[in-house]
């Protein structure tokens, strides 16, 4: 599946609210055949049966999904009921969109 | 600093001064290995040029360092391999112990910070500073190094709040998907460097990871409940851990009863009120 169908398959799911971050069209290349998995996960997040990790300063809930070894992962937020945005990257991104998010203060790395 | 090296100064002190060492230089070190007091000017000559002077002998001298113990024969002999290419560099990670391994994590001490890999190897760039940092210290406790590696005493900075709940939070849900896990290791690190004050080497934290991943599903929960409750206990007050907790697990308890996947929920708001209940007697 290339980006451009998976994105539409989860606007089908999601709705047409939904952004998408910058890199995700090259990350689905990257996550290869593992993209169907991926579609599953989103199906069970819209049916509620993914638990999910609350964080207090975020109006709104936040599922996180490792996918494969080099942890790239996957970020839905939900806001008043409505769920907004997909995120694909590396375990950098994941680090930078939890700082954005208020989720973590400092990259502990560098 | 390459103690070896200092010591061998010493030893020659007449055929190296005033040819590499001048005799002021000599006596410095001379003192810093008897650990006498120097005064600023001393110190900042000895960790300016003559570091910078000790460092260039001891990459000449082609010896590997072994920090710890039972590296796999083969791999420590890899490891030198590709030592032998990169000056003040360090080997660590699953690549000198585990027989499964993602990549070689190679530590090169440099001016200047960065990251990238290049097939299966991955290039750290860290500075001398960054080696006071736990996260460097605990590949450097294990490894194999070209260079002599002094650890200072680690900086220790009191993790985010925000942070610490949501690395419990998200071990608690990888326990129950039977994920990899990975956030049980970060709570286990944390735990020993805030409350025991230790640094945990790679090797001895890896151990430690493999066998609460044996345990059973409760087990491991009740294990990090346990960590997390001293850690909030032990590193902040008993009146800011209660008053951001009390609002939280009022959310929590909403969301749990709305939200059909709350297995997890319902452990946080359990550890949560536990931890508040505990704040409270403690300030009554």
């Amino acid at each position: 599946m290339n980006a451009e169908e998976l994105k539409h398959n989860l606007r089908e799911l999601f709705g047409q609210q939904i952004a998408f971050n910058s890199d995700f069209d090259s990350y689905v290349q990257i996550i290869g055949n593992m993209d169907s998995n991926l579609l599953d996960w989103c199906l069970m997040v819209k049916e509620g049966k993914i638990r999910y990790a609350p964080a207090r300063k975020i109006n709104g809930i936040i599922f996180i999904k490792k996918i494969g070894s080099s942890n790239r992962c996957i970020v839905i937020k939900i806001v008043n009921g409505e769920f907004k945005e997909v995120h694909l990257g590396d375990h950098n991104y994941y680090d930078k969109l939890r700082k954005v998010l208020g989720l973590k203060k400092d990259n502990k790395y560098y | 600093m390459d103690i070896k090296i200092c010591n061998l100064l010493i030893d020659n002190r007449e055929r190296i001064v005033p040819f590499l060492f001048t005799y002021k230089q000599v006596d410095i070190i001379s003192r810093y290995l008897s650990n006498k007091s120097l005064c600023n000017t001393e110190k900042t000559y000895l960790y300016s040029s003559i570091k910078r002077k000790i460092d260039a002998l001891s990459s000449l001298s082609r010896e590997f360092y072994f920090y710890g113990t039972g590296m796999i024969p083969e791999r420590a002999r890899r490891a030198r391999d590709i030592l032998a290419k990169y000056p003040n560099a360090f080997i660590s990670g699953s690549f000198l112990f585990s027989e499964k391994y993602n990549d070689i994590d190679l530590y090169i001490v440099s001016n200047r910070r960065k990251q990238y890999h290049k097939g299966k190897m991955h290039f750290i760039h860290i500075t001398q500073g960054d080696l006071n940092k736990p996260i460097f210290q605990s590949p450097a406790k294990y490894c194999i190094s070209n260079f002599f590696i002094e650890l200072g005493r680690p900086s220790i900075i009191k993790p985010n709040f925000d942070e610490l709940l949501m690395t419990y939070e998200l071990a608690v849900n990888d326990i129950l998907d039977n994920g990899d896990q990975k956030e049980i290791r970060d709570i286990l690190f944390e735990y020993y460097l805030q409350i025991k004050g230790e640094v945990m080497g790679s090797f001895l934290l890896n151990k430690r990871f493999n066998e609460i991943k044996k345990l059973g599903v409760k087990e491991r929960i009740n294990y990090v409940n346990r960590l997390t409750k001293e850690l909030l206990l032990g590193i902040y007050s008993n009146k800011y851990v209660y008053n951001e907790l009390s609002p939280f697990v009022t959310r929590l308890r909403e969301d749990a009863k709305n939200y059909p996947a709350n297995e997890n929920l319902l452990i946080y708001i359990g550890l949560f009120n536990e931890v508040k209940n505990e704040c409270r007697r403690a300030e009554a």
